[in-house]
């Protein structure tokens, strides 16, 4: 049983670098394609995108409604919808979740810090997208959909390369077995991490910004980003707490033999930051 | 502590499913003729959201009017590369991949607020006495498009010396079996 335990938590952890998030297939740049078959004839897969297609438009007619004047009714679904939909929208590949596994399994950590990180890539996230939102719909207005998507993939490229470098970072501090660092441990580790893998810009936050521009109701769709962040905000937090949960579970089944624990943490923090590297290349070797 | 396995178990495997950031409804006409298979007339219709930015991108009035110019941008800046994407159709004959490279007769218009895409895909496949199973599936292998069948979107264009069985897609497979022969 504790074998079984193991094995299922860690396959299911490699697995995951097969899921990455896809690049836009209108972005106009070849794109990679992935075994999906399983997503395909996943039901629950589609029924999770259908949802999100309602809230979608749920979304869009709100904003539209909004444009005549303010409503408390409307204003309260908008908040609602908003957070329902990061909610199921940060459940895809991306948005940093593997990081935030990776991160969780690689080093002792409290559920605290799960909400911390999952709070600073939400944050990130949409904060970008609002960002480049604003300058797209008020001060480049002439830049078209690639132009936007170029813009997006040069700032993924940054985010991986940093990525990759932090993940180098934790590798050599695993293989020196330099446990006790101080320089980026605590606070600092996490705020780092979370600001490189929250920087790629969320399309749909950005898409809720420029239409809330062009329909002159901003206000609004800044709340409905901001309460879209709260929800994706969940979802990484939850990731990040069952992985805290799932490595305390794993360090309980070895505690009895504590060198067969230690070496099995070792091994765990070099797969991990082996892991967190190879999400940062592929988040720049996915875009060129 | 077994349910915080399976609790595991499951929210680990949920990073499996993706977040599309673009909803396509399709729906497709089968044409058959004397020959065999000839191809297949789609038509996509897009997101709210997505129909917004490309007319907003791509047409003068942004008034959800598509000119025979607005026409031609739009398929040169948002919808020839999608080639490399196989337009999200996979055919199959007898088990056997073919990926679409081609199409034509490319044309955009907007029904209300929604964006949509008609085009023709050439598919020959000549009939035989012995039968010739077909599938068609319809998926973005990127995983950034949700493609749908709309209600009631298949057609059949059949043609007299052909038997053409076909079995509907479902909910979850979203793939088109046709079994010709003469």
């Amino acid at each position: 049983m504790k074998i079984i335990r193991i094995v299922l938590i860690v396959f299911f952890l490699l697995s995951c670098i097969f899921i990455f998030a896809r690049e836009n297939p209108f972005s106009g740049e070849k794109v990679s394609k992935t075994q999906s078959s399983l997503l395909q004839k996943s039901s629950l897969w589609h029924t999770i995108a259908g949802w999100q297609k309602e809230m979608n438009s749920k979304l869009n007619r709100i904003l539209k409604d909004m444009k005549h004047g303010f409503k408390l009714k409307y204003f309260l679904i908008l908040i609602s919808v908003s957070l329902l939909f990061g909610v199921l929208h940060a459940i895809g590949p991306g948005h940093g979740k593997m990081i935030v596994g990776a991160y969780f399994l690689k080093e002792k950590s409290s559920s605290i810090n799960a909400l911390k990180l999952g709070s600073i890539i939400a944050v990130t996230h949409s904060g970008l997208a609002i960002l480049l939102g604003i300058i797209f719909g008020i001060i480049v207005k002439s830049m078209k959909m690639h132009g936007r998507i170029d813009v997006q993939n040069i700032i993924g490229m940054i985010s991986g390369a940093f990525i990759t470098l932090l993940g180098t970072y934790y590798l050599w501090q695993k293989i020196k077995d330099k446990e006790h660092y101080h320089y980026l441990r605590g606070k600092k580790n996490e705020i780092l991490l979370g600001i490189f893998s929250g920087m790629v810009p969320c399309p749909v936050s950005m898409t809720i910004i420029l239409f809330s521009i062009y329909l002159d109701v901003f206000f609004f769709g800044f709340i409905s980003v901001l309460f879209f962040s709260v929800g994706m905000a969940f979802t990484i937090s939850l990731l990040g707490f069952i992985t805290i949960k799932s490595r305390h579970l794993i360090s309980r089944i070895s505690i009895k033999n504590k060198q067969k624990a230690q070496v099995m943490q070792k091994i765990f923090g070099i797969v991990t930051s082996l892991l967190i590297i190879i999400i940062g290349l592929n988040l720049i070797f996915n875009r060129l | 502590m077994r349910k915080f396995v399976i609790i595991c178990f499951i929210l680990f495997s949920m990073q499996l499913f993706s977040h599309p950031h673009i909803w396509i409804e399709y729906a497709a006409e089968v044409v058959f003729s004397e020959e065999g298979l000839e191809g297949l007339e789609i038509e996509w219709t897009f997101d709210e959201m997505f129909s917004w930015q490309i007319v907003m991108d791509y047409t003068e009035d942004q008034d959800f009017e598509i000119s025979e110019e607005e026409n031609k941008i739009i398929e040169k800046e948002a919808f020839a590369y999608l080639a490399d994407s196989g337009y999200f159709v996979d055919f199959y004959v007898n088990g056997k991949k073919f990926e679409v490279k081609k199409v034509k007769n490319f044309h955009a218009e907007c029904k209300g607020e929604l964006l949509i895409y008609h085009f023709y895909i050439p598919w020959k496949v000549p009939v035989k006495k012995e039968t010739t199973y077909l599938k068609i599936c319809f998926f973005d292998e990127t995983i950034f498009c949700e493609v749908v069948p709309k209600k009631n979107g298949l057609k059949i264009k059949k043609a007299e010396n052909i038997s053409a069985e076909y079995s509907m897609p479902d909910r979850i497979t979203y793939q088109l079996n046709f079994w010709m022969n003469k």
